[in-house]
């Protein structure tokens, strides 16, 4: 399924997002709208709930507020949502037994938003070709790490949600990933990154996490039924 | 549609590549079935009574070890996250990955049923009733086992946490199946209870995947 | 439904619990006092089983509010799932154990019982393994939210299991009409009224009311130390 194409720049942003986690806030009153060809990036200790903000954003963590694409409300777990949207978490979804070019034709039957594009020139990209037929868990970490990548040359989705998307990688990978970046935000895309290494991101706002719900400052937020607890 | 067969023909080609796992599940079923003799004792009349039962009690222990980590490893990996995001339907995904390792499990228990029946000396007349029982019954088992096994994926593996929850729900299909024989032994009517496993079996069809994909989308941290 | 929510708040909750509690233990010591004398004293002996009938008062009422707190626990979860109400799991979490050893009771009793008139300390029947299967339910129950750390996580997970298990509930009630079984057919939940005399079916509804007063006290006691505890974990994780 190809995803529609915008008649207008895509927009996504969000308002008066919170999220919580074993009954204690993670984050409370996120406020930010992405433009096309905008970069936001999160920065925060570990902890601060870094992770837990894209996987809100991508709808895998329940989460209140409200999301917007092109200004109009939609829900963060709906099938439009999930269209516009392309997430590289932590972990590389990839599965030992399988070879590189396996791997990439069971990641296109579970989604068939990576079908947009060709597998051989994402593979080429991140100098994969030569290792279609190696099984995957004889690669480095660092070459794991481009194949996760891969995924976001075969989807057309304006929004990229990346967690650590630099870990393992070393410096020819780190400028590829980069180049990757800028590319899609010049056709238009936008790009939420989620990192404490040092990736060049031009013009991107910036989010810190640090001062979001009770990492640092010491005061603990807690929800409604924990009040209540208080009571007692 | 296509997009359902594509995933089912990739999950098949998973679980051949994943060979060892399998190989090792129905080698599982094979030693319960060889050790059962030596526990019973040799004497090849109670064992020919004992057969069916004997061989459906050795395909639920496999049953369980199978299901201990249906999820985990996709959990593990980030492929749930992959699947949860994926523009298919969730329900759908699941349907296809539980049939995928349901018919390589059948197939394989199927293929093994001969060779069982032959070690525990079972009449070779109640062979096609005792096949029919594990085409309806197992994939009971493994519905059922797969909505455990959402509800369990996030936690630490605890030792026999699946066995106590699985048991309770195990125990009528276990009673019919086994029942079925009987019945075929006795030469009575083995319809109605073949009715009774068909209609567990027509109830978790539709359910266990939504029921499935509704419990692991809940249960993500 | 207002009601419900009104005690939905944890403190107001414990606070009627504290008012209930040593009324319902008062009112469960004398119902069984009564109960106990009219079973074991009052009643006629039956004239088939003789005095081993009188293990029936103790048996009987067991089992049946065995069953009820599941089915209590049953729609606890519903509404815990749907409605997010606080305290529909802290009531699951707090009447399992209440439960299980009910139904334990139930089925050492019964198996007391069955060794003179049967013959025989278990038989495999439908009212007696649906039975066992209910017990093995509760422990499910207990052991899976053990196994949880995060208790909304957990809560989801026990809700969803007590209804599969649900499914269990039907059957042991009426077992004993599908099937042909050891165990006799039921003699008071009947159409056309109830087979039993006045002087054993009063003796009987007098123990139920009794255990169902104990397991109402137990219940709320319960609730609060499980209340208690979840205030210890938040306070502890505030101090961190």
């Amino acid at each position: 399924m190809i995803p529609a194409v915008f008649a207008l720049p895509p927009s996504f942003g969000v308002k008066d997002f919170a999220a919580h986690r074993g009954g204690s806030i993670m984050f409370d009153g996120l406020d930010f709208t992405l433009a096309s060809g905008d970069a936001l990036l999160v920065t925060g200790v570990n902890g601060s709930g870094k992770s837990s903000l894209l996987r809100a954003l991508a709808g895998l963590l329940p989460a209140g507020g409200t999301a917007f694409w092109q200004c109009e409300r939609i829900g963060l777990r709906s099938l439009e949502h999930r269209t516009h949207l392309a997430y590289i978490g932590h972990l590389d979804a990839l599965k030992p037994e399988l070879t590189v070019a396996a791997q990439i034709t069971y990641w296109q039957a579970l989604d068939p938003n990576l079908t947009a594009k060709p597998s051989t020139t994402a593979l080429e990209f991140f100098d994969l070709n030569a290792l279609r037929d190696c099984p995957v868990r004889l690669l480095s970490a660092g070459q794991k790490r481009r194949l996760s990548l891969c995924r976001l040359l075969l989807t057309a989705a304006p929004l990229w949600l990346l967690d650590e998307p630099a870990t393992a990688l070393d410096a020819t990978g780190q400028q590829r990933l980069e180049d990757l970046i800028a590319a899609h935000r010049k056709s238009g895309g936008m790009v939420i990154l989620a990192t404490h290494q040092a990736l060049a991101l031009p013009d991107a706002t910036r989010l810190d996490m640090n001062n979001m719900g009770s990492a640092v400052t010491g005061t603990p937020t807690l929800s409604a039924f924990e009040r209540d607890m208080m009571d007692l | 549609m296509k997009a359902f067969f594509h995933l089912l023909g990739c999950e098949f080609r998973l679980h051949l590549r994943h060979a060892s796992r399998n190989a090792g599940l129905i080698l599982f079923f094979l030693l319960i079935i060889v050790l059962l003799p030596f526990a019973i004792g040799p004497e090849p009349d109670l064992l020919r009574r004992l057969a069916p039962g004997l061989i459906w009690l050795a395909a639920l222990l496999m049953s369980l070890l199978a299901l201990d980590d249906l999820f985990i490893a996709d959990a593990r990996d980030g492929t749930l996250d992959l699947m949860q995001l994926s523009t298919l339907p969730l329900p759908l995904i699941i349907a296809g990955k539980m049939l995928a390792q349901i018919a390589i499990i059948l197939l394989a228990i199927l293929v093994m049923l001969p060779p069982a029946a032959f070690m525990l000396g079972m009449e070779w007349t109640i062979l096609p009733v005792l096949a029919g029982t594990f085409i309806l019954g197992l994939p009971v088992l493994f519905l059922l086992g797969g909505v455990m096994g959402a509800i369990t994926v996030g936690l630490r593996r605890h030792p026999a946490l699946l066995t106590l929850l699985l048991t309770p729900l195990y125990i009528p299909a276990l009673i019919f199946a086994v029942s079925a024989c009987d019945a075929a032994v006795l030469r009575q009517s083995i319809w109605p209870v073949f009715c009774l496993l068909g209609a567990m079996l027509a109830l978790l069809i539709p359910t266990a995947p939504i029921l499935i994909a509704a419990i692991l989308r809940q249960d993500q941290s | 439904m207002s009601l419900i929510s009104y005690f939905a708040n944890p403190g107001r909750f414990t606070r009627l619990a504290q008012l209930l509690i040593p009324w319902c233990a008062i009112a469960a010591l004398c119902a069984f006092a009564i109960g106990l004398y009219l079973a074991l004293v009052a009643s006629p002996p039956d004239y088939q089983q003789g005095e081993t009938v009188r293990i029936m008062y103790v048996h009987v009422p067991a089992a049946w509010i065995g069953l009820m707190l599941y089915i209590a626990m049953a729609i606890a979860a519903a509404i815990g799932l749907v409605a997010r109400h606080a305290l529909a799991d802290i009531f699951c979490v707090a009447a399992a154990p209440v439960g299980a050893s009910l139904i334990a009771v139930c089925l050492i009793t019964g198996s007391l019982w069955g060794k003179p008139t049967w013959g025989a300390w278990w038989v495999w029947d439908a009212r007696l393994t649906s039975v066992l299967i209910l017990l093995l339910i509760y422990l499910g129950y207990i052991v899976l939210r053990h196994a949880f750390d995060d208790h909304e996580k957990g809560s989801k997970a026990g809700a969803i299991f007590l209804l599969i298990g649900a499914v269990n509930i039907p059957i042991v009630r009426f077992s004993v009409d599908w099937w042909h079984t050891l165990h006799q057919p039921a003699s008071v939940l009947r159409p056309g009224g109830s087979s039993l005399p006045p002087s054993m079916l009063t003796p009987l509804l007098v123990m139920g009311l009794a255990y169902g007063l104990y397991a109402v006290c137990l219940v709320l006691l319960r609730m609060r130390t499980v209340l208690t505890q979840r205030k210890l974990e938040i306070l502890t994780r505030a101090a961190q």
